[in-house]
C-alpha cells in the first residue's frame, strides 16, 4: 500500500530520496560539527571524572562530559527556565544543522517540516532540582515547567515551536537503538510527504541523580582511568562510559534540496531496518546480523559494497562477541573496516547512533575513517578489521552504522554517498538502479 | 506606600527568564498577558518565583482572574499590606 499526503500526487522512489543536508553536532570532544570531526581524526577523548564528585582522587565515575556549553550564549533568556541541559543541547545542535543545511524554516510550509527525535533518559538535572523544592519547600516552589521540561518528548517539541515545524513528529525511544529508529522514521514522513525533517538525539542526565541511575543499569566501567574505562572489543572489555551529547540532521527529499538549491548534499538515508532479539532462554540467534542484512537489502547494496560499519560497540565481553560474529558472518574475516568513534565520547543512548551517522557522512565527505582510540589488546580470534589508534584513509561511498538498545533492540542504517544516490530519471528505484 | 510596584514585578520576571522582562513598563500595565507575549505557564512561573520572594500566596482560581500586568500588582500588593 502506497500512503501519500492528501492532495499530492503519488511520489516517485527517486524523488522522495531522503537526502542528508545539514549536520549539527554536541559533543564531549567537540562542540560544534568541525570541532567535533578534527578532535576526533586527531583521536581526542571527552571521557572525563564527573565534576565536583565528592569522592577519592581517580574514584569518581567517568562520563563523556561537554565542557564549556553556556546555553545562555546561544538561546534566548526564555527558553532557559523551561528547559533541562539536555534539551539546551539539542536546541543547539538543531540551529546548528539548520545553518549548515541554508534551509530557511520560514521560507518552507510549516506542516511540510517535522521533527523526529530520540532520547532515551530525559531531563534527570530539571527535576533532580525541582523535587527537591517539591520536598524542601513545598509544591507552590516548584517550577511550572517541570510539567514538560523532564520529558523524553521536550527535544522534539521544544525544537518544533522553535522553528515552527508543525508537519508530523515523534520521538523514538529504544535506548541506543532509538537514535537509528528517529533516522529510520525521519525518512519515513518524507516517504508520506514531508520536505523537511530535523531528526536525530541528544541525551544528557548527569546530575547526581542521574549518574546514580546509569550506574544502576549495570553495563557501566567501573573503571577510574579515562583511557582504560570503555575498550570494546579489548580483553579489558569491562562496560561502557556513558556520554551526553549527540547530533541533529537535516534531512530532506532530494528534491526539495535540489529547489532550493542546498549547499550541500553529505548523502543518502538509503536503508533502515530494526529487530527484536529473541527472548533470554531461546535457541535462535540474536538479531543484529538479520537487521544489518535487512537495511543493506533495503538500500540495495551487498555486503561487498559496504565500505565501512561503525559498530555497536557495547564493551561487555558477550555483546562485543555477538557484535564480532555478526560482521564476520556477513563479510567475512577481515572483510571490511570497523570502527567506533563512541570510545571517545562514551554512549550517548539515543544520541550515539545519529553521532555515528554524522561520522560516517564526514568519512564519505573526506574519504578518512574515525578511529576507535584504547583498544590494545584485540580479543584473540575475532576477526575484525578494526580502525584502531590513527584513522585511515578510505574512500567511502557505502556505510552501515549498528547499534543495539537495552532489553534487545537492534537497529541498522546504511548511508550511501551523493555519487550513489538517486540520480537516475525519477520513478527508478534506488534498489534497482544498484544492479543494473 | 505600596510595598509591591511594576519595579518589583519587573524584577521577578527578569530573574525568571534571565533578564528578558519583555515590554514591561507602564503603558503594559492594562494589557493582557498574552498580547505582551507571555503564554500562561510564563505567568505561573512568575508566580512560583514571587511565593518564593514574597510572603504571599496567590491560588489557581485566583491567578486565572488576573489577566493583566495592572491587575497582578495591585491583588500581590494588597495582599503583602493585609499580612503586613
Amino acid at each position: 500500500m502506497t500512503i501519500t499526503a492528501p492532495g499530492t500526487a503519488p511520489a516517485a522512489a527517486a524523488t522522495r530520496t531522503a537526502v542528508v543536508t545539514g549536520i549539527g553536532v554536541v559533543a564531549p570532544n567537540g562542540l560544534g560539527t568541525e570541532e567535533w570531526w578534527s578532535a576526533t581524526l586527531r583521536g581526542e577523548s571527552g571521557i572525563r571524572p564527573v565534576p565536583d564528585h565528592s569522592t577519592r582522587p581517580g574514584q569518581a565515575p567517568l562520563i563523556g562530559l561537554i565542557p564549556g556549553f553556556e546555553a545562555a550564549d546561544h538561546l534566548p533568556g526564555r527558553l532557559l527556565p523551561q528547559t533541562d541541559r539536555v534539551t539546551r543541547l539539542a536546541l543547539v545542535a538543531s540551529d546548528w544543522a539548520l545553518a549548515d543545511s541554508g534551509a530557511d524554516p520560514a521560507a518552507l510550509p510549516e506542516y511540510g517540516m517535522g521533527v523526529v527525535t530520540s532520547n532515551a533518559t530525559g531531563g534527570f538535572e530539571f527535576t533532580h532540582r525541582e523535587i527537591r523544592k517539591l520536598w524542601t519547600q513545598g509544591p507552590q516552589h516548584v517550577s511550572v515547567y517541570e510539567s514538560f521540561a523532564w520529558f523524553y518528548a521536550a527535544n522534539t517539541g521544544q525544537i518544533s515551536i522553535r522553528h515552527g515545524m508543525r508537519g508530523p513528529s515523534n520521538v523514538l525511544i529504544a535506548e541506543q537503538a532509538g537514535g537509528l529508529d528517529a533516522l529510520g522514521h525521519a525518512r519515513r514522513v518524507l516517504r508520506k510527504g514531508g520536505e523537511l525533517v530535523l531528526t536525530g538525539g541528544v541525551e544528557s542526565a548527569f546530575d547526581p541523580w542521574g549518574v546514580v541511575s546509569h550506574i544502576a543499569g549495570g553495563r557501566v566501567s567501573r573503571s577510574g582511568h579515562p583511557d582504560r574505562a570503555y575498550l570494546p572489543f579489548d580483553t579489558g572489555a569491562s562496560g561502557h562510559v556513558p556520554g551526553e551529547g549527540g547530533a541533529i540532521l537535516v534531512v530532506e527529499t532530494a528534491t526539495a534540496a535540489a529547489e532550493r538549491d542546498a549547499g550541500q548534499v553529505y548523502g543518502e538515508i538509503a536503508g533502515y531496518a530494526a529487530t527484536f532479539d529473541p527472548p533470554p532462554g531461546s535457541s535462535a540467534p540474536p538479531g543484529l546480523a538479520r537487521t544489518a542484512r535487512l537495511a543493506m537489502a533495503d538500500a540495495g547494496v551487498t555486503p561487498e559494497d559496504v565500505d565501512v560499519v561503525f559498530a555497536d560497540a557495547a564493551a561487555l565481553p558477550a555483546l562485543d562477541a555477538a557484535e564480532a560474529a555478526a560482521i564476520e558472518e556477513i563479510f567475512g574475516p577481515y572483510g571490511v573496516p570497523v570502527t567506533a568513534p563512541k570510545t571517545m565520547t562514551g554512549r550517548l543512548a539515543g544520541g550515539g547512533p545519529a553521532l555515528d551517522t554524522a561520522a560516517a557522512l564526514l568519512a564519505v565527505r573526506d574519504s578518512v575513517l574515525p578511529p576507535t582510540v584504547n583498544v590494545e589488546r584485540p580479543v584473540p580470534g575475532r576477526r575484525i578489521d578494526l580502525v584502531r589508534g590513527e584513522p585511515r584513509e578510505a574512500r567511502v561511498e557505502v556505510a552501515l552504522i549498528l547499534a543495539r538498545g537495552h532489553h534487545g533492540f537492534n537497529s541498522a542504517l546504511v548511508v550511501l554517498a551523493p555519487n550513489r544516490m538517486a540520480a537516475a530519471p525519477a520513478g527508478v528505484p534506488a534498489a534497482v538502479r544498484h544492479h543494473t | 506606600m505600596p510595598a509591591f510596584t511594576l519595579t518589583e514585578f519587573r524584577q521577578v520576571v527578569e530573574k525568571c527568564f534571565q533578564g528578558e522582562a519583555g515590554p514591561l513598563d507602564e503603558t503594559a500595565l492594562d494589557a493582557t498577558f498574552s498580547d505582551l507575549g507571555f503564554d500562561s505557564l510564563m505567568v505561573y512561573e512568575v508566580t512560583v518565583r514571587i511565593q518564593d520572594e514574597y510572603p504571599v500566596e496567590i491560588t489557581d482560581d485566583e491567578l486565572d482572574e488576573l489577566r493583566t500586568p495592572g491587575a497582578f500588582i495591585a491583588f500581590v500588593d494588597a495582599r503583602l499590606s493585609v499580612s503586613g
